[in-house]
């Protein structure tokens, strides 16, 4: 007959809580009792059924946890994904080569228009120095940002031919720099138009008018006169003993002359007689003496 | 929560602790089965019951961590997955009649006592499994549910077996299963 005891070391034995000594005389009594063996069977069973129910429950909660999506299905949809991606790209591709040689005309104007300001405006520094109009660094205080503009434009297009576009507004500045012919009387003027006329003057030789001189005069002693297409220089001018230096800007002349080591400036005044008085400015005497140097 | 936390917190029956951990090695220890032939529902079957195993073992007490938690469980989806490639070469051949045969009573026996288990209320299925499979002791079960002392828990555990014990034995004397 089994006691409180015995069933005490069946709980026990159930849950593998006895040592080697005490499961080994616990089995050998089982095997001794049939009324405990008995128990001993629906002891086993009800305890595993507890097992089974705990494990069913704490199944039950891990298939609650959101998981990642399992290897095998993600790979066939990872590989399924990247074909789908692969066969995007490659119809692209496929695309825009069959139709290159069409687009390939319709940007060429765009692409002559992009082009060349792209290329000027990293050009810009070099091609600013190597401009060979200096006048229009000589203005520059004058005019502003416009002749900044006007410098960098002038740069790009003497540099690039291709840029037709960019022709136009990179001539307007340039007239605006070289349009000195209502500033006659500044000194920047001066030498813009000395150091172009330099050029003109080169060419003929001598003036472009006649000149004439009237030593005995009693009224005028040393004056000029512009009569009748002609230079007329009242005074004791002793034959190539003086100089007229003829400077142009808008083929309009501006002359000067040289006598006896001093400069004079003659004004064409409608007939008008003037007298001659000697330049004293020093800036513009440096400029003609420059001019007439070379 | 790095893994000798997630160990330690296991031992106690943190269940929260166990959540972390099949998330972790979710995806490594079902590949293992899926590209072995198996499912991905055998697979997530596989992990399931070897964490269970390792749960069992570290709630209980019974297991001494010498490699890392995922080298020990990788190793029971090894060892369950083996047994069941195993199970389902032997249900191909001719054997399986003899072995239904013998697993109707069985069978029957164990949906009594599920029916029975579930007849409990919630805190006697509580105790009677902490005490069966996590193998807990009186005083963990009483910190666990919130007992007062060990005497509690004991007492309940008492008072839930007997009443179990009662609506076996009454199921089991209507199908004839005692002996």
């Amino acid at each position: 007959m089994a006691s409180e005891r015995d069933f005490e070391l069946l709980d026990d034995y159930l849950r593998h809580q006895l040592n080697e000594g005490d499961k080994a005389a616990f089995e050998q009594q089982l095997e001794a009792d049939p009324t405990l063996k008995s128990e001993y069977k629906i002891q086993h069973q009800i305890a595993s059924g507890l097992r089974q129910a705990r494990v069913a429950e704490l199944k039950s909660m891990l298939n609650t946890i959101p998981v990642p999506p399992a290897t095998q299905g993600t790979s066939l949809l990872s590989k399924l994904g990247i074909g789908i991606a692969a066969a995007v790209i490659i119809g692209l591709g496929i695309y825009y080569f069959m139709q290159e040689p069409e687009t390939t005309v319709e940007p060429q104007p765009v692409a002559t228009e992009t082009a060349p300001e792209s290329s000027t405006s990293p050009v810009e520094p070099q091609h600013q120095p190597a401009s060979d109009t200096p006048a229009t660094i000589t203005e520059a205080p004058d005019a502003t940002n416009k002749v900044d503009e006007s410098t960098k434009t002038t740069a790009a297009s003497t540099k690039s031919t291709k840029a037709k576009p960019q022709e136009k507004p990179i001539e307007k500045p340039v007239i605006q720099a070289f349009d000195p012919s209502e500033e006659n009387d500044s000194e920047s003027n001066v030498v813009t138009e000395v150091e172009k006329t330099e050029k003109a003057e080169k060419a003929p030789n001598g003036i472009s008018i006649p000149v004439e001189t009237i030593a005995n005069n009693k009224k005028y002693s040393f004056h000029y006169q512009f009569k009748e297409g002609k230079l007329v220089l009242y005074g004791s001018f002793e034959n190539n003993l003086y100089y007229i230096m003829e400077f142009f800007s808008d083929n309009k002349p501006t002359r000067f002359l040289f006598y006896k080591d001093n400069y004079y400036l003659l004004e064409d005044l409608n007939d008008k007689v003037k007298p001659l008085h000697a330049i004293n400015d020093p800036a513009l005497l440096s400029k003609l003496r420059a001019s007439r140097a070379n | 929560m790095d893994e000798k936390e997630i160990f330690e917190r296991i031992c106690k029956g943190d269940e929260k602790a166990l959540e972390i951990l099949y998330k972790k090695y979710y995806r490594m220890m079902t590949k293992l089965v899926i590209t072995n032939s198996g499912t991905e529902d055998e697979a997530r079957d596989v992990y399931q019951d070897a964490l269970i195993v390792f749960w069992q073992k570290a709630t209980s007490g019974n297991l001494v961590l010498t490699s890392k938690i995922s080298t020990y469980v990788y190793s029971i989806c090894q060892n369950l997955w083996r047994k069941e490639l195993d199970r389902k070469k032997r249900l191909s051949n001719e054997e399986k009649d003899t072995a239904v045969s013998l697993d109707t009573d069985t069978g029957e026996r164990e949906k009594i006592i599920a029916r029975c288990i579930e007849q409990l209320g919630e805190t006697c299925k509580k105790v009677l499994m902490y005490y069966y499979f996590e193998e807990m002791s009186m005083q963990e079960i009483a910190d666990k549910l919130g007992f007062a002392n060990t005497d509690t828990a004991k007492t309940k555990k008492y008072k839930c077996k007997m009443k179990l014990d009662e609506l076996v034995k009454a199921q089991y004397t209507e199908h004839d299963f005692l002996d």
